[in-house]
């Protein structure tokens, strides 16, 4: 049985290499600025936004981009409001998300397409979206290497940043549509119940063997593409659901690297 | 030729005033140094004389007097007192996080250059961390880390420093060298206003210096000083005595 002879699997092939490529420039922002569980709270408005899309009848993916970015300047807004607490603005987004989603969802006729987006349907990705993300994932990596440096300087430090003078609020705006484009991209593809791992688990695992911010970002690259051809690879001959092989073969990565930081301390 | 103007600034937080009207006028090329018991707003005042709060009364003008232009974020530089001990975790070194001084003064799109990064890497071997150069900033010392901070400040050539403690997690050695090196660029027209605790040090430096005390900023005059330093050894001396 061999992957290459089924144009559904080279397509999801090339999907999750561009959406490992896209995930880490985002993650090690999310990672280093103490906001893991961003993805997670966004992923369930982008949940809410497939209920709306199937509802309302317009593609799925469209919609949840938009709830998405809704998500992200709504957290943005609270995490202003709020700033000593910058979790609770997660947690709140996060209700909110659960909330719509719960309560929507019972709205959805085709409740096979609704819930493949809670386990991702990579595998079921046509054409014309797999055109769409080609397109998005590139704009996205151009975008993220003009504004690298000025990107850094927010990651380390919002406000040495803004002081320094820095156009940190452009910066941000940029950064946060990044952030929920990627995010509904990767709903579609690995699904909104473990989306926020690869934003996560590629940097984790990246900061266990990375000497600088910059080996950091292509370490996680590596990882990323790693454990989304990898994953996509055992679910093919485990005949097992992409999103879950994907995230389990990431875990068990990190895990194993774990004593590798140990060793350099 | 004065580089910077405070007029009448007071600050206070609920329940308690830290200055009120207090107004100086700063020149280019001086060192100016505040000192002050903790909790009497020395940070605060320099924050507001860096312009990085607003004074909730009263206004700072940063202009240079050749150019007559109000300086830019990058020609007026704020190094904080705990910013050394933050970032634990981030995995920059110490060159990314110096040479990241360089992103205001290049604009959106443009990658740092060659001399650029080799004047980053040279600030960084003035302050001693020649071997510490691509260290992670978490594997850096408290001491080292601070010397990371003001390498930044330095490297874009501010035309105001403002520093917070600068000296307070650095041994007695690496505090002269750089007070030398400090003085060295107050030579060649920079301007500095610092925070610290170490009066003797604040004398040796400084061509004037401010105390804080209630809600007053005091100028100092040498008297005062050889007062201050006789009623500190003296204290020091009772309170050796006391362990």
């Amino acid at each position: 049985m061999n992957i290459f002879n089924y144009d559904f699997m080279i397509r999801a092939l090339w999907v999750g290499i561009l959406v490992g490529l896209m995930a880490p420039l985002i993650g090690q922002t999310i990672v280093l600025r103490r906001m893991s569980m961003v993805g997670d709270a966004v992923a369930h408005t982008t949940l809410a936004g497939v209920a709306i899309g199937l509802i309302l009848g317009i593609d799925p993916l469209i919609s949840s981009l938009v709830t998405a970015l809704l998500g992200v300047f709504l957290i943005d807004v609270l995490r202003k409001r709020l700033p000593h607490y910058a979790d609770v603005s997660i947690a709140i987004l996060m209700s909110l998300g659960i909330g719509l989603a719960g309560t929507l969802s019972s709205f959805v006729r085709d409740t096979n397409r609704f819930t493949a987006f809670l386990f991702g349907s990579i595998v079921a990705i046509s054409q014309e979206e797999v055109f769409l993300i080609t397109i998005v994932v590139l704009i996205v990596v151009v975008v993220y290497r003009l504004f690298y440096k000025e990107i850094f300087a927010m990651t380390f430090d919002e406000n040495l940043a803004q002081h320094s003078g820095v156009n940190v609020k452009l910066v941000n705006l940029i950064f946060m549509i990044m952030l929920g484009v990627t995010l509904s991209i990767a709903a579609k593809t690995v699904g909104t119940l473990i989306l926020s791992s690869l934003l996560i688990l590629p940097v984790a695992s990246a900061l266990q063997l990375s000497k600088s911010y910059k080996s950091t970002l292509v370490w996680s690259i590596l990882f990323s593409l790693f454990y989304m051809v990898g994953g996509l690879v055992l679910s093919f001959y485990l005949g097992a659901k992409p999103g879950g092989t994907v995230v389990l073969l990431a875990v068990l990565t990190y895990l194993a690297l774990l004593p590798i930081r140990r060793l350099r301390r | 030729m004065t580089i910077l103007n405070a007029k009448h600034l007071s600050y206070a937080y609920p329940g308690k005033t830290l200055f009120k009207n207090f107004t100086c006028e700063v020149k280019k090329g001086e060192w100016v140094t505040f000192i002050g018991n903790n909790g009497t707003g020395k940070t605060t005042l320099l924050k507001v004389l860096a312009g990085v709060i607003e004074p909730q009364e009263g206004s700072v003008s940063l202009i240079d007097p050749l150019t007559k232009n109000q300086l830019k974020p990058t020609e007026r530089v704020y190094v904080g007192q705990h910013e050394f001990s933050q970032h634990d975790g981030f995995p920059a070194t110490a060159l990314e996080i110096v040479v990241s001084a360089y992103t205001p003064l290049l604009g959106l799109f443009k990658n740092p250059k060659a001399h650029q990064i080799e004047s980053a890497k040279a600030m960084l071997k003035k302050m001693g961390l020649e071997s510490y150069i691509h260290k992670q900033l978490s594997e850096l010392s408290g001491g080292q880390r601070q010397r990371v901070f003001i390498a930044k400040a330095l490297c874009i050539q501010p035309k105001v420093l403002f520093l917070d403690e600068p000296s307070s997690a650095l041994d007695a050695n690496f505090t002269l060298e750089l007070f030398r090196l400090l003085k060295s660029f107050q030579e060649e027209g920079l301007t500095i206003l610092m925070i610290t605790h170490d009066l003797a040090l604040a004398q040796s430096v400084s061509d004037r210096i401010f105390c804080l005390e209630e809600v007053d900023v005091l100028q100092l005059d040498a008297p005062s000083i050889q007062e201050e330093l006789a009623h500190r050894h003296t204290h020091l001396g009772e309170t050796h005595e006391h362990l």
